[in-house]
Order: structure tokens, then sequence, then C-alpha cells
């Protein structure tokens, strides 16, 4: 509940900075949201609407009124309400970082946990150091080689478009590989420290089987930090799916921000970072749900200090 | 059956980078059916390896079980396979450890993780051994038990937990118990319940204790029997009433003195001086010459044998062993 509302004031900033966005940008705001090759009556008409003329005081209680009513303004590109241009493309985001995240989890996970039940061993090595190139592999580069190797060699999977499964397969495993590569590194840490306290020692003097102390008693609360990191990760992969996007041809959000910032279709390029910010937002409520859930402990969004 | 548990010559090793620390070195000592054996000496001088090894709950790397026999109830648990080994612990040998505050797993509720051991032992289903849990928590004497066995660990005392984790240990009425140090960090009015909890449980059900601790007051209050260990041996090891009365290892006469402020911060002894050796860098001879007042010119050589000097007293000492020269 705390959380929920410690959000506010973070939503509130956000929406400050989308609407100064356009207000500050050097020239001519209302010219800029028109788009460049308005008519001047139609520049005149935007210079109204949004009361370019008044103090910026009303212009953002103009501004936050028309959001709670879902009116986000018009594009300049397509002329259609940038809330119908959002609407359509979400949906294509959620189900790309989506998909992105479940690889991540489940690649990350599994190599963490074998990786520090079997410290040491080849497999630790391995899937350490393809932690390592995972994470400094930049996105964009991964992205392209995929194409390379499997649609242009290999020619197994479509090298871009929505459609099919077949087409999710390349730029999920793109966007999550990194945090997969995260993932694994503060599981297999988190799972190591666990393994070391005494309350493991303490299960297997039951007599547990190793798979229960693991499975059971360490996962759980090696998961408390995994978490964080898949919560704060979120926000990261939003970035990565501009990128991910843009390369595999992904008609979500992110592409929709890229080509609206080519075009200055100021309006869209707003909503676009509204609508990621408030996901954000909402994706580390979650979160803390998840927290409460896997730690007895935290209760009302409060930490207990030992 | 005279003796519930025999520990042979055991001998623990740790693999560290740099070396090979012999953390439990030779160490042989017997536990009879009922009796608590108290096992002493400074930290570090590897009471809780032996009794990890006894459990065979030493994780390699590093460590690694080197030698010896653990004989209970005549098997060698050291040969048993890792399923028979598991039949074992938590259900014949349970132990309890020094800190309640980490010794429960913090995410599940008590009643569940002491309803574990039973429902794995004793094959009984989840509300079964729930009820079981409870029983448990009265019979350590929690107030309320019926709630407090839907609590987490944090919801509870210090004291409170480490009664919990006794009601785990005892939930399947094992005929031995290992407590490491089960109330060093409790402040003494709590300690001195759990002790005479620990004393009048063990009547109930008939168990030994091996009671690890530097305590050497706690040992006299609860021990039948005592061993102490210095740097990975067994130095001594008579019956309670013997070893306060005639001490004769000069650690043993050195750590009787220093009671009962057994250890300043520094963990210094008052009556011995110097510290324990460095596991790394132990001396040639017996481990103790360079603190001992008494020492010859082969302590520094050689490790001394065990004598018997009366039956149930034996030491590691040149002083009594009677065809080698008179003590300077
Ligand atoms: N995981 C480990 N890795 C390396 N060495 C270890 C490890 N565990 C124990 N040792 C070594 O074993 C020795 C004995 O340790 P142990 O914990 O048994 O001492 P202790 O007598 O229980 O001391 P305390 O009174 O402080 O509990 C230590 O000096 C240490 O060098
Ligand atoms: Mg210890």
């Amino acid at each position: 509940m705390k959380r929920l509302l410690l959000s506010i004031p973070v939503l509130i900033g956000v929406s400050i900075l989308v609407f100064s966005i356009v207000r500050f940008i050097p020239g001519d705001p209302a010219r800029a949201i028109a788009g460049v090759h308005a008519s001047p009556q139609h520049i005149e008409q935007v210079r109204r609407e949004l009361l370019l003329d008044e103090g910026l005081h009303v212009q953002y209680y103009v501004y936050m009124s028309n959001l709670f009513q879902g009116d986000l303004g018009q594009s300049t590109f397509s002329r259609r309400p940038v809330a119908t241009e959002l609407r359509e493309r979400f949906p294509n985001t959620v189900r790309l970082s989506v998909a992105a995240m479940v690889v991540a989890t489940a690649v990350g996970m599994t190599a963490g946990i074998i990786s520090a039940t079997r410290r040491y061993s080849i497999f630790d090595y391995s899937s350490m150091v393809g932690a390592l190139i995972g994470v400094a592999a930049p996105v964009f580069w991964l992205g392209v080689m995929f194409q390379l190797l499997f649609a242009v060699q290999l020619g197994w999977l479509p090298s871009g478009g929505m459609g099919t499964f077949r087409h999710l397969i390349l730029p999920a495993l793109t966007l999550g590989l990194a945090t997969a590569a995260l993932i694994a590194r503060i599981t297999r840490s988190s799972m190591l420290d666990v393994l070391r306290q005494d309350y493991i020692t303490t299960a297997r003097s039951k007599g547990l089987i190793e798979r229960v102390v693991t499975y059971k008693h360490a996962l759980k609360n090696a998961l408390i930090p995994v978490v964080t990191v898949m919560g704060l990760q979120f926000g990261t992969l939003l970035g990565g799916a501009v990128l991910v996007e843009t390369v595999f041809s992904w008609p979500g959000i992110g592409r929709l921000m890229v080509d609206s910032i080519l075009a200055r279709d100021y309006p869209v390029v707003q909503g676009a970072v509204l609508l990621l910010a408030v996901t954000f937002v909402l994706i580390n409520l979650l979160v803390d749900v998840i927290y409460a859930f896997l730690d007895p402990r935290i209760s009302y969004g409060t930490r207990e200090v030992e | 059956m005279e003796y519930l548990l025999q520990v042979r010559d055991l001998k623990t090793n740790f693999y560290t980078d740099s070396a090979v620390v012999h953390a439990v070195d030779g160490v042989s000592f017997d536990v009879r059916p009922g009796e608590v054996v108290g096992l002493v000496g400074e930290s570090g001088c590897g009471k809780s390896v032996v009794s990890l090894s006894i459990m065979r709950l030493i994780q390699y790397p590093p460590g690694k079980i080197e030698g010896g026999n653990v004989l209970f109830k005549g098997r060698d648990l050291l040969k048993l396979s890792e399923g028979e080994m598991r039949r074992i612990r938590g259900n014949e040998i349970a132990m309890i450890f020094q800190e309640p505050m980490t010794s429960l797993n913090p995410v599940y509720r008590i009643g569940d993780q002491i309803g574990e051991a039973i429902r794995l032992h004793q094959g009984v289903d989840g509300p079964a051994s729930w009820k079981k849990a409870v029983e448990m928590l009265k019979l350590v004497g929690i107030p309320r038990s019926e709630e407090v066995v839907r609590d987490y660990p944090h919801q509870l005392s210090g004291g409170m937990r480490q009664r919990a984790m006794i009601a785990m240990a005892l939930s399947c009425y094992p005929s031995l118990l290992i407590a490491d140090e089960p109330t060093t960090a409790l402040d003494v009015t709590i300690q001195a319940q759990i002790l005479e909890l620990m004393r009048d449980l063990r009547q109930k059900i008939n168990m030994a204790i091996i009671f690890i601790t530097h305590d050497l007051g706690v040992i006299a209050e609860m021990a039948d029997h005592v061993v102490v260990m210095y740097a990975g041996k067994v130095v001594e090891d008579a019956g309670v009433g013997v070893l306060f009365t005639e001490p004769l290892h000069p650690y043993t006469v050195g750590l009787i003195k220093s009671k009962p402020k057994v250890e300043d911060e520094k963990g210094v002894l008052d009556f011995i001086p110097g510290v324990v050796p460095n596991p790394l860098e132990m001396p040639a001879g017996c481990y103790f010459n360079p603190r001992c007042a008494h020492a010859m010119d082969i302590c520094l050589q050689e490790m001394p044998p065990v004598v018997e000097v009366k039956p149930g007293h034996r030491v590691r000492c040149r002083l009594f062993n009677k065809d080698k020269g008179e003590a300077r």
C-alpha cells in the first residue's frame, strides 16, 4: 500500500518530464507539435489547443486533465489519436518483453542454480563465461548476428516482422539474453550465499535429500535478490525493446517511438515515453507484491531491520 | 549395548587454496546411551567439524573426512550409503546449533520446519505432522503453541527460537543429540532455562547428548563425561567429577583455572599464555608446547601418545607417560 502511494510522485515526475519534452525544445513548440509541414493555420490551432500563450501551470493542468480522459493528443504524422496508436502497438511490446523475460528467467535461473550447486564444474565455468559475454554483448549487435546466422545463413527463422510464433523467437532471444546472463550471475551468487547459511545445514541435518534442500530451502531465499534484479532489469528490457524492435521490424512501442522521433511526431513520442514509464512503475509494484510473498519478514512495503 | 557412539581416529581435512588444514586430526571418544558428553576447547579447535563429521555434513569442497570410524549402534556411519545416512540424520541423530537466529529458515513457518522431519521419517501426512509439531512445541515449553506453529522465525525471540530448534531436533526422538553451543548466543536467564529444558527432555526420552561449548561452567552443570580438544586433537577425557578435581593435561588445568571468565574479548585465556596456533603453522611435536610451562625436549619433537592413567581417564601428555622422564 505504501509503495502504491509512493509511486504517485514518481508518476507525477514522469508526467512533468514528458510535458516538458515538447515545451522546452528549442524553437516554437507549436510548430514542433503540429509537424514540419503544417500550414500556418494549423500551427495557430495547435497553439490555441495547447494554450501555449497561457502560463505553464495552466498548460500543465490542461495537459493532465486531458491525460486523465485518455486524450494524449493527435499524431502529426498519421493524424490519428495517439492513444489509438499506442493501443495498437503496446500488446506487441508486451508480448515481446514477456517472451524475453520468460527466456531470461528460464535460462538464467537454471544456469545459475546448476552453477551454484556444481560449483567449479565445467558447467559452472562455461555458463559463467557465457554470462559474461551475454552481459557484455550489445543488444543491437547480438540482434544483427542472430539475423545473419539463423535467418540469412541457415534460413531457419524469419529475419523480421511479426506473425507466427517463429517470428517471435529471434527477437525474444536477442532481448532476453543479456537479462538471462545477469539473472544467471545473480542467481549463482545468491544461491552460493544461501547455501552457506546455517539453516541449510539444519535442513540437511534433518535428513532431507539434496534436491529438497536446494529447491525448497535454498531457492526461495535466494530468489529475493533475483526478483529485485528482475524488476530493475525490466526497465532495461523495455529500453532494449526499442533496439530489438527496430532490428527485427517488430511493430511495438519501441519501433513506434523510433519512427516518431525520426518523423518529429512529438505527441506520439510523449505518449510512448509516458506509457513505458507507467509500465515500469507498475512492474515495480508487482515486484513488491512478489517480494512480500517470498519473504514473510516484509510486510506493507517495510523491510524489518535486523 | 555398551556404547551408542564410538568415534575412532576421526580425521577431517579442509583443502584451501594455500594448504591442507587438519581440522580434526585423529579424534576418538565414546558416548554411552543416555550419557551427556561435553566437548570443550578454545575457538577453532575443531569441535564443530567433529560434530558435522559425525553427521557426514562436511561439504566437499573444501572439506573431506579422510579417515577413522564413526560407529553408531555398531554400524560405521562413514561406510553407509548417502540414502542410509539420510535415514539416520534427523531421525536417530539430530543437531541443534549456536545461532537460533540463523539456523531456522526465515521463509517457512515454524510448524512446517518442525513437521518436515516428522513427515520424512515417520511417514505421516501434512495435517498429522502439523499436530505433532504443536505437541513438540508444548513439550519444549512454548506457550500458545497452536499460534506459534504458524509463526515465522522472525516473530519469535531468541530463546523461543532455540526452543523451536530443540522441538525440531527432538521431533523424531533421536537417541543422540548433538548440541553445538546451543546456549552461547542467549542471555544468561534464557541460557539457564534452555539447559534446564535439555536436562529434562534428555530424561524423558532417554537420549544421549554431545554437548559442545567452551563454557566450562555449563559443562560442569550438564555433562557426565568431558572430552577436551586442542588444535584438532583430544588432549584429555575423563568423567566430569574427575576432570574438575584432578585435571592432568596442562591445557585442561589452565582452562579450569580460567573459569569462570573463560575468555576475554580477544579469546585469550587468563591462565594460558599465548594463543591457539595457526592451523597452517602447527608447531613440531606436541601442538601445545609453545604455551606449556612444563614442555620438555621431547615435547618439541614428538607428538605424545594417549595414555590411560586410570580407567576412563585418558591424557595426551608426556608428564604422565611413566617411562618417559620427569617434568622439569
Ligand atoms: N569451511 C572451512 N574451510 C576451511 N577451513 C575450515 C572450514 N571449516 C572449518 N575449518 C577449519 O577447521 C578448524 C576448526 O573449526 P571449527 O569450526 O570446528 O572450530 P570450533 O572448535 O567449532 O570453534 P568455535 O568454538 O569457534 O565454534 C578451524 O580452525 C578452521 O581452520
Ligand atoms: Mg564451532
